[in-house]
């Protein structure tokens, strides 16, 4: 007990050092910032900062642009690769499929993403093609699909990275849920392939996958130099806002960065404790 | 509850932690008066210094020349790191507020609102120019120059080299380029979506180079910075590129993050214009073949704003006496004469040449001169002052929330 007890201290303490101390402390700082009472511009307790962030109102259309881009690729990101894993799955496991599907791993995000300029810009590779084949009477009457209004440039990026991490959790899915059995006793019960994937594969590899596919979904959330490439100058990806926030030309809008910091893992960390919430209820049922 | 006692278990923690790291050093005191003694100091140290390292030719003047050349004559390493603007002052003021004494950075490649904002922080060391033995040699009449953005630098920084604004154009495709504001909004309606202002500080040179212009004279912003001028022409102007955004770059309804990207659209045929600080980069692309031999320079009708770029040591600087031998290296006659060589990025010097020696000038005759970019008459007759920083910061902002975020 007392050896046990030990080593609950030292996984504590860990713990602390490593994550909640750095943490907290970076949150109670950018709090402290946002309010005027820490750093070199402070001015003692203020909630101008947080007013004049409010006022501006561009916080909000950056939240719901940020999360709405994120849902969107993980969306499509999600259908593509459980059809892929449901109808692949024992090639994917060895041959050159299994060493293909895996090339977008190999991407970082800037690279995929200054990938995804070269290939879909005006002037592009695509563009150029396009003009030679007399598709386009000029490279300009190309359609906007970088930097344009609906983030395709940036949806692009993100399926691309995702589609083999998901496609690798769907393959492992469907070995540990022996989907195939089920798949065989719902077929043996007379069901259609189209209701077994209904009822079946796709209720099964969701409701595992959730917890992940909410993590991948903050993760996109807080995505930096995919949207800092291919985005518009408005809205921006909340991390582009925070930055700009922070480094560019005004000084005075530093509280403000710090502001957007807090409010970002105020939200992150609402979604989390939802999902842990959800994860439990769902364990003990 | 449980959640409870870890929670005061991190406050402990957090307690103990804050105590321990209070320890100040002192930076070691240099004799300034005596500039062996300087050199001795320096003499087998390492100084870091944070500079811009996007543009090719800068950082082969500095790995190709500069460095090895400090090894050789003094003995000093200088190691460089990236990061511009605003991540110097973030910089600064994190070790401001750590209470950091010896501070990870000797050198800063600054000039206009960075410096404004480093002096208003007191970040930075100084006045020091006047002990450094080449800034004699130095063109401090000249008022672009010796002010940087309308400040006076009063030997806070070192003047490195000078910079001026022009935008460019393929001589080929267009005959008679505009030059007044109206020109440009004829030219606009004629080529719809060929033009775009970069969101960055080139983008906002040419934005400052037409409220001048609106202005009605050259020296029409000079001066501390005035609310109500501003108010007036901006107002002016903002609503004057709301009614031609239309005709630009994905109608103006998103603009570049920066002049590189305008740059590279530029060069792929994508926009009419880009825009440039640099006057000898024209010919190194040129050289290059990034831009065509008919890519001309164009001066707005105000004329050609033109700053000088300075190094200037934080307040905290560990290696001060090296960041000062390396100050006074980078003013030299030789690496200045070898800066402005096209080889390197063929910068204007911030030297007088009627302070040199013969032996001095010829070290810059011997440069190959630019065939497609301005001449440094042309410059000079077309030069205007940088505007106070104030007016790049309040047009950075106001260039957002006026025209971006504007339906």
């Amino acid at each position: 007990m007392i050896v046990q007890a030990r080593y609950k201290y030292i996984s504590y303490t860990l713990l602390t050092f490593f994550t909640v101390l750095p943490l907290l402390g970076g949150f109670l700082y950018a709090l402290g910032y946002s309010f005027g009472v820490i750093g070199v511009l402070k001015t003692g307790f203020t909630t101008d900062h947080w007013a004049t962030l409010f006022a501006q109102g561009n916080i909000f259309s950056s939240i719901f642009y940020s999360a709405a881009i994120a849902a969107t690729s993980i969306i499509i990101a999600v259908f593509l690769a459980i059809n892929t894993a449901l109808l692949l799955h024992k090639k994917l496991q060895k041959g050159l499929l299994s060493y293909l599907i895996y090339i977008p791993l190999a991407f970082p995000g800037i690279v995929a993403a200054f990938f995804i300029f070269q290939l879909f810009s005006k002037s592009g590779f695509l563009a150029r093609i396009a003009f030679q084949l007399h598709l386009i009477k000029d490279i300009a009457s190309f359609p906007d699909l970088i930097n344009d209004q609906y983030g395709i440039g940036i949806i692009c990026s993100f399926v691309f990275l995702l589609f083999p991490f998901f496609v690798l959790l769907f393959v492992n899915i469907i070995k540990t849920e022996r989907l195939d059995n089920l798949k065989e006793a719902a077929a043996t019960l007379n069901a259609s392939p189209f209701e077994i994937w209904r009822q079946v594969s796709m209720p099964i590899l969701l409701m595992r996958a959730l917890p992940n596919l909410i993590l991948y979904f903050i993760f996109i959330f807080g995505a930096f130099e995919v949207p800092l490439i291919l985005g518009r100058s408005n809205p921006e990806m909340i991390s582009v806002l925070a930055v700009r926030k922070l480094q560019k030309f005004n000084l005075l809008d530093l509280p403000q960065g710090y502001a957007i910091a807090v409010l970002y893992t105020v939200f992150v960390f609402g979604i989390i404790i939802l999902l842990f919430r959800a994860k439990n209820r769902i364990d003990e049922q | 509850m449980k959640l409870f006692k870890i929670f005061l278990y991190c406050l402990a923690v957090i307690a103990l932690a804050s105590c321990a790291g209070n320890t100040e050093k002192s930076n070691s005191k240099v004799n300034l008066q005596s500039w062996d003694d300087v050199l001795a100091a320096a003499k087998g140290k390492t100084a870091t210094m944070m500079m811009y390292m996007g543009g090719d030719k800068g950082l082969s003047y500095m790995n190709d020349y500069v460095l090895p050349t400090l090894k050789e004559k003094y003995d000093i390493t200088l190691q460089l790191v990236p990061g511009q603007g605003k991540e110097i002052v973030a910089h600064v003021i994190s070790e401001k507020e750590a209470g950091k004494a010896d501070g990870q950075i000797d050198l800063v490649w600054i000039n206009g609102e960075t410096f404004f904002q480093l002096r208003q922080i007191d970040g930075l060391y100084g006045p020091y120019n006047q002990y450094l033995p080449n800034y004699k040699k130095v063109d401090t009449a000249n008022p672009i120059v010796q002010f940087d953005f309308q400040e006076n630098i009063g030997g806070f920084e070192t003047p490195w080299s000078i910079a001026n604004f022009a935008l460019l154009y393929d001589s080929a495709a267009i005959a008679n380029p505009p030059h007044t504001m109206q020109e440009f909004a004829a030219y606009w309606a004629a080529h719809p979506g060929k033009f775009t202002i970069p969101d960055d500080f080139s983008g906002y040179t040419l934005i400052k180079s037409w409220l001048i212009e609106l202005s009605g004279s050259k020296d029409g912003l000079d001066g501390k910075f005035d609310t109500e001028k501003y108010k007036n022409y901006s107002a002016q102007l903002w609503k004057f590129i709301n009614d031609n955004k239309k005709n630009f770059w994905k109608n103006g309804e998103t603009f570049p993050a920066s002049n590189t990207l305008v740059s590279q659209m530029f060069a792929s045929g994508e926009l009419d214009f880009a825009m440039s600080f640099s006057n000898a980069d024209l010919d190194i692309k040129i050289a290059e073949k990034v831009f065509k031999n008919t890519v001309r320079p164009l001066i707005p009708k105000a004329g050609s704003i033109q700053n000088t770029n300075y190094v200037g040591i934080p307040f905290n600087a560990t290696n001060k006496e090296v960041a000062l031998v390396v100050a006074n290296f980078l003013i030299s006659p030789e690496a200045q004469a070898a800066k402005a060589n096209l080889k390197y990025s063929g910068s204007r010097t911030v030297l007088n040449k009627a302070n040199l020696s013969s032996e001095e000038r010829l070290l810059f005759d011997g440069n190959n001169q630019v065939k497609y970019a301005l001449k440094v008459e042309e410059l000079m007759s077309n030069a205007i002052k940088e505007p106070v920083s104030e007016y790049m910061i309040k047009v950075a902002a106001d260039f957002r929330t006026q025209v971006i975020e504007k339906k």
